[in-house]
């Protein structure tokens, strides 16, 4: 299974939570999975604008010249995408929230109704099963991670998939491994 | 009463929630001795201002459009450096102002949930969290299909200046409903593809390239 790690533990780092990713990557490499990490706070991922260009000018490409494709590129290959960050304010990074906008490529501008709530349509076949990971902050409390969860189930089921684990990383590496290679 | 609105749309000036924050504003200032000074956050200098500005304000309006289910990833990294600043004893009360291109309220939920968290993580006390959907024409739209969107924020902004408060059921009715009827639903992802999508995708010559899947893994 090909897992992508996105990092996105902000500038400046908590090095407690780098040191916890690599021992994960290190569990998940050991068991046989391809792990691809992406330290997010290391690339030029710049803000979308909004301009909507991905999906009316140049269909599927962002007109920020920055690493999108490289993400984007990760992203599809990946049979899960695990946003990863420590929590800031109750939620994760803004720097992890920032790369989860320029997924939005990964869609049409058509709206889905099917289901009953709108969505919008995938441009792609394939799209990675979602995970999110982090790192409790000192005054974390229940209802910081029922939040967190909820908005993630919310971008994983507007993205077309599912969030198939929320974790802390209070949860030993290798049964966040285990959640993960489950899915 | 003095307020600081935040836009923190992307798109900055000329945006959807700066339409209405401006509608806010203007029903704000029909109280004659408030005073108000908007801030778009996109712009450098701004935002820089806006940190500055932050704590010593009496009110803030922090108004976005729904990214990705939550704040764009921008107006987090904001906060997140508003946090790390000396905060004074009397912290600012925090209105904020979410709008999403999707019409239902089901998809602004919970990141209102959020927001009021936030608060109380700040030492702020929130006055509401006004909430639309259906936004991304508002500023393209005909007066006639908007006008009743942009009293409902005036109104809002008229209360809020008035007594520092925001009526519950005022939100509410502003937020609409959780879902629509499917019938409503297709009719509005229909009339979306044909008055929106498909024409800008024309005008532009991409519309024979609109399901392009350039980053297809090999």
């Amino acid at each position: 299974m090909k897992t992508l790690l996105m990092n996105g533990n902000p500038n400046p780092p908590d090095p407690r939570f780098d040191a916890y990713l690599q021992g994960l990557a290190q569990v998940l490499t050991e068991q046989g999975h391809a792990v691809n990490t992406l330290e997010l706070r290391s690339m030029d991922l710049r803000q979308c604008s909004g301009c909507f260009d991905c999906w009316l000018k140049t269909p599927g490409i962002c007109a920020i010249r920055d690493q999108h494709g490289q993400l984007v590129q990760a992203y599809l290959a990946a049979d899960v995408a695990v946003f990863a960050s420590p929590l800031v304010l109750g939620f994760s990074s803004g720097l992890l929230k920032r790369t989860a906008e320029k997924l939005i490529l990964t869609l049409l501008p058509y709206i889905d109704a099917s289901s009953g709530e709108s969505r919008h349509f995938p441009r792609y076949a394939k799209v990675p099963r979602l995970a999110v990971l982090y790192q409790d902050e000192p005054d974390t409390v229940d209802d910081d991670r029922a939040v967190t969860r909820e908005i993630w189930s919310r971008t994983a089921r507007n993205a077309n998939t599912s969030l198939v684990a929320c974790l802390s990383t209070s949860t030993t590496a290798t049964e966040v491994a285990h959640a993960i290679a489950r899915a | 009463m003095q307020l600081l609105v935040l836009n923190g749309s992307p798109r900055g000036p000329k945006s959807n929630t700066r339409f209405v924050t401006d509608e806010f504003l203007r029903g704000f200032a029909a109280t004659p001795s408030n005073q108000a000074e908007t801030l778009d956050i996109a712009r450098p200098s701004d935002r820089e201002k806006a940190l500055a500005d932050f704590w010593q304000s009496e009110t803030v309006l922090l108004g976005f459009p729904l990214y990705a289910d939550a704040m764009p990833g921008m107006v987090k990294e904001f906060l997140e450096q508003v946090a790390t600043l000396p905060r004074p004893q009397r912290r600012p009360t925090l209105v904020f102002l979410v709008q999403s291109g999707f019409p239902e309220a089901s998809h602004t939920a919970p990141v209102a949930r959020y927001l009021e968290r936030l608060a109380g993580r700040l030492g702020c006390t929130c006055a509401g969290v006004l909430r639309r959907g259906g936004m991304e024409g508002v500023r393209s739209e005909p007066a006639w299909m908007v006008r009743g969107v942009l009293r409902r924020f005036r109104r809002l902004g008229e209360d809020f200046g008035r007594t520092g408060r925001l009526d519950a059921q005022a939100l509410r009715e502003l937020a609409g409903r959780e879902r629509h009827s499917r019938l409503a639903l297709r009719l509005v992802c229909w009339w979306s593809r044909v008055m929106f999508w498909d024409r800008e995708l024309k005008a532009n010559q991409a519309y024979d390239k609109r399901l392009a899947a350039p980053y297809a893994c090999q």
